[in-house]
């Protein structure tokens, strides 16, 4: 606390009440208890003392009745002379009934103020730890003042904060990991490319050699090698794929609504496959790529479609919720299939990681989907899996609904 | 409190004046004690004429401590009540003295109170205290009225401050009637205890006790 701002506050609040005390006391107490003891009240009772004692002399068959009120009168001049005679001292008294008044709200006052000071040292410096927390980089900071003034509003942002820089980390992080994967895949391809090319000419020409010799076995054994270059070819397209990512062109859309249109597009696209739409009850409009989240969508939908045709079961459904969640737009994707293995949950974004036999996938497609989605400026989280379903959420900006209107 | 300074400043002033002014009363040894004499004309100070007219029971309050003896200070005290009932016009004086008795006259007129103060002979000390004793002070306090005055006051200032509903007290604001009762209560006790019964005037004298005390 800053003593000499507290010490010209307290001087302040001294003088002020003095000057109150002053003003009471003289212009007010003092005016009263002047009136009540008049030198004219004093002689006027004295007056009808002396009366009283004629009008006895003048009638004495009423002689006690006159020496009751002259008793009377001299009792009231008695009192009137007794508080005369102790003027200072009542007001003295009462100068210190007022003082200790004054006092007493002073202290109560002051005992207050230093309280309420003490608990905003408090929470000052509670807001101070956090913010040198927060510069140190630590995550996800709790500071529990929850406050509805300002510095409870403070805490809030400083909490917000922490919170989107682990939100930023986390996404920096998976970016910069997902841009070496994209750099090597992007040289593999390039690699694979030109060989693949050759051989495949090469291999052209030999059928065409072989066709002329009238070879039919040779001939058969140059298709299946075709074949297989076919499929070499498929897997460096997607590492084409993969490497050059296109950077999604977001407009203001209703979430609710372009999920409908995938699900009614997409209802039969999977022969194991229901999938479910659940509607949000109102409009929820956020910033997208329509065909970008499509193929996420679609990505999502194959997974649960192996994964259903993987356990044996004949069929699944996938439900698509889209929501409100605070500042953000939510879809979750769950399905009722066998769920993602404990061990591969906590990679399941990283690329090439994939549950699937060798050669029928490489792992790429939900690392595709959450880069799709960081570069939205939004997320997809693994939110829920376990041997019920799995389900994925979405997390997308909100956009203000007047310009989705 | 700024008046204070100004108040101790008068009494040192007024108070060798006083001294000055009146003459100590007599001192003899008589079989019941120490006895005060010839007590000193303080009717005939205008303060105590005037307070005397008044009605009130004017106390003439001698306080006396023995000094110089083996038995160290040795403390005693003599009073005189004097109230002037004016309706009936006389005097009633009440003297209670270290004997312990209680004598009550009635005098018809101020002269007459005046002759029989100068006569009036007060025993201060009994005989067992003060032996050896060489000096006694006396300090004569002029109180302007009695204890039960005092508390009659009390308790009249404490109705009237809190406006009961005879309405006797007169006008008092409604901010005062309308106040919770202890706290008002607390306020008119502080008040009203206030009242107290400091002396009109005060003398003091130094008397040399007369060798017969000595034994």
């Amino acid at each position: 606390m800053n003593l000499r701002a507290a010490a010209v506050t307290l001087c302040g609040m001294l003088l002020a009440a003095a000057a109150v005390l002053w003003l009471f006391d003289r212009q007010i107490s003092g005016t009263w208890f002047r009136l009540g003891l008049q030198p004219e009240i004093v002689s006027a009772l004295e007056q009808s003392l002396a009366d009283q004692k004629a009008l006895a002399r003048f009638e004495p068959e009423r002689r006690s009745a006159y020496r009751a009120r002259f008793e009377s009168r001299q009792s009231l001049l008695n009192h009137l002379r007794i508080l005369e005679h102790n003027r200072k001292a009542i007001t003295g008294r009462w100068e210190m009934i007022l003082l200790a008044a004054v006092a007493g709200v002073l202290a109560v006052a002051g005992g207050a103020h230093m309280i309420r000071q003490g608990r905003l040292d408090s929470r000052l410096e509670r807001l101070r730890v956090a913010l040198v927390a927060l510069s140190a980089g630590q995550e996800d900071l709790t500071i529990g003042d929850r406050s509805r003034d300002t510095l409870g509003r403070i805490a809030g942002m400083i909490e917000e904060t922490s919170r989107a820089m682990a939100r930023d980390r986390k996404r920096l992080a998976y970016l910069k990991n997902l841009s070496v994967w994209q750099e090597t895949a992007r040289r593999h391809a390039h690699e694979m490319r030109t060989p693949l090319t050759a051989a495949r000419l090469e291999l052209e020409r030999l059928q065409r050699l072989l066709d002329r010799e009238g070879l039919t076995e040779a001939r058969q054994a140059a298709v299946s090698v075709g074949e297989e270059l076919e499929r070499l070819g498929r897997f460096t397209q997607q590492f084409t794929s993969f490497a050059r990512l296109p950077q999604p062109r977001p407009a203001v859309h209703d979430l609710g609504t372009v999920v409908e249109e995938f699900v009614g597009t997409f209802a039969a696209a999977w022969s194991n496959l229901t999938l479910r739409f659940d509607p949000p009850g109102k409009p929820l409009p956020a910033s997208l790529d329509r065909d970008m989240l499509r193929q996420v969508l679609v990505n999502l939908c194959d997974n649960s479609s192996l994964a259903v045709r993987a356990s044996g079961e004949g069929r699944g459904t996938v439900t698509l919720r889209p929501r409100e969640a605070g500042r953000s737009v939510v879809l979750d994707v769950a399905d009722d299939g066998p769920g993602v293995p404990p061990e591969i949950r906590s990679r399941v974004f990283e690329p090439y990681v994939t549950t699937r036999q060798v050669g029928e996938g490489m792992g790429l497609g939900l690392a595709i989907s959450k880069k799709i989605l960081l570069d939205h400026g939004g997320d997809l989280e693994l939110l829920a899996s376990s041997g019920a379903g799995t389900t994925f959420r979405l997390t997308f900006p909100r956009q203000a609904e007047d310009v989705a209107a | 409190m700024t008046r204070h300074p100004t108040r101790w400043a008068l009494l040192l002033l007024l108070v060798p004046l006083r001294l000055a002014a009146l003459q100590g009363p007599a001192l003899e040894t008589v079989r019941e004690g120490l006895e005060l004499s010839h007590l000193p004309p303080v009717l005939g100070e205008a303060e105590v004429r005037k307070q005397l007219g008044t009605g009130l029971t004017t106390s003439f309050l001698f306080e006396t401590t023995a000094k110089g003896g083996t038995g160290g200070k040795v403390r005693g005290a003599a009073r005189v009540d004097v109230r002037y009932e004016l309706w009936d016009e006389v005097y009633i004086v009440t003297r209670i003295d270290a004997t312990g008795r209680a004598v009550r006259t009635t005098l018809p007129s101020f002269e007459r109170l005046v002759d029989w103060w100068r006569n009036a002979r007060l025993v201060v000390i009994r005989p067992p205290a003060a032996p050896g004793a060489r000096r006694l002070e006396v300090r004569l306090r002029v109180i302007p009225f009695s204890q039960a005055e005092q508390l009659d006051a009390q308790r009249w200032f404490s109705q009237a401050l809190s406006a009961e509903k005879s309405g006797s007290a007169g006008a008092v604001s409604e901010a005062v009637e309308n106040q919770p009762e202890s706290f008002s209560q607390v306020i008119n006790l502080l008040l009203a205890t206030s009242i107290g019964r400091a002396a009109l005037l005060e003398y003091q004298w130094t008397l040399a006790i007369p060798p017969g005390r000595k034994k």
